[in-house]
């Protein structure tokens, strides 16, 4: 039973950071792209910033 | 209490991780950007945005054909584990770290995209756009330390944190590759508009 709760715990937690990976991905290209309006620069600085969030697995 | 000054240590660590990065990162970019002004001619500056594209497109081809190529690497080391244990003040530690990572080239790259950061930085001649640059690379690296606690399910639930962070490798690669494909399109969009990187 505790062994069940562990891997549903764990597959949770997988999913969870999962979705945080990808929402603040997202969230990062979206106002660089909108900034990309008023800067094509803001826009390239934003897509460099997405580039060191996944790198994430190097914490 | 004990919780509040723990809180207060950790977000003191985080703090002297991503200043010091933020720090190193912003001098290594101008620094980059400097010498690209030295040795390139003017006009380079021009070609910035697609010599970005084309570095962009040739990473992205690499990481595809020969994920985590090793050909890739600039420098092949980490940083000190050691700094950790050695050192009596956290903060001094974390500082050191963020410091070492800050710098983009003297560690392993997890993908291949800090190579067209190095590029841009180098090709676009311009100091501030260097130190930016870079310093974007790292806040978005270093993010993933102010959120990660987020998830932590329980106290005690840190290794399986970190587990599960691991096991997005493969979701965090797609992603990279996107935005590679996507920084190629807007540099090439920017080149034809003449308003990226001049």
């Amino acid at each position: 039973m505790t062994a069940i709760s562990a891997s549903q715990d764990l597959s949770s937690l997988r999913r969870a950071a999962a979705r945080t990976l990808i929402v603040v991905a997202l969230a990062i290209t979206a106002l660089g792209l909108v900034l990309g309006v008023v800067n094509t620069e803001l826009t390239i600085v934003a897509l460099v910033a997405v580039l060191g969030w996944t790198q994430l697995v190097g914490i | 209490m004990k919780v509040a000054k723990q809180k207060r240590e950790w977000a003191l660590r985080i703090s002297a991780y991503t200043l010091a990065g933020t720090f190193t990162g912003a001098v290594a970019g101008a620094l980059l950007a400097g010498a690209g002004r030295a040795l390139l001619p003017p006009h380079a500056g021009h070609l910035a945005p697609l010599i970005g594209a084309a570095v962009a497109v040739l990473t992205l081809l690499v990481e595809l054909y020969r994920p985590g190529s090793s050909t890739l690497q600039v420098a092949r080391r980490q940083t000190r584990a050691h700094w950790g244990f050695q050192s009596r003040h956290g903060i001094r530690a974390a500082g050191l770290w963020g410091a070492d990572l800050g710098l983009l080239v003297t560690t392993w790259f997890t993908f291949p995209g800090a190579w067209l950061v190095i590029v841009l930085a180098l090709s676009g001649r311009s100091v501030a756009l260097g130190a930016t640059l870079f310093a974007a690379y790292w806040v978005g690296r270093a993010l993933p330390a102010w959120i990660s606690p987020m998830l932590l399910p329980d106290p005690n639930a840190t290794v399986a944190t970190l587990d599960a962070i691991a096991a997005q490798h493969s979701n965090a690669r797609r992603i990279h590759l996107a935005v590679l494909g996507l920084l190629a399109t807007v540099l090439v969009v920017g080149a034809y508009l003449g308003n990226a990187l001049q």
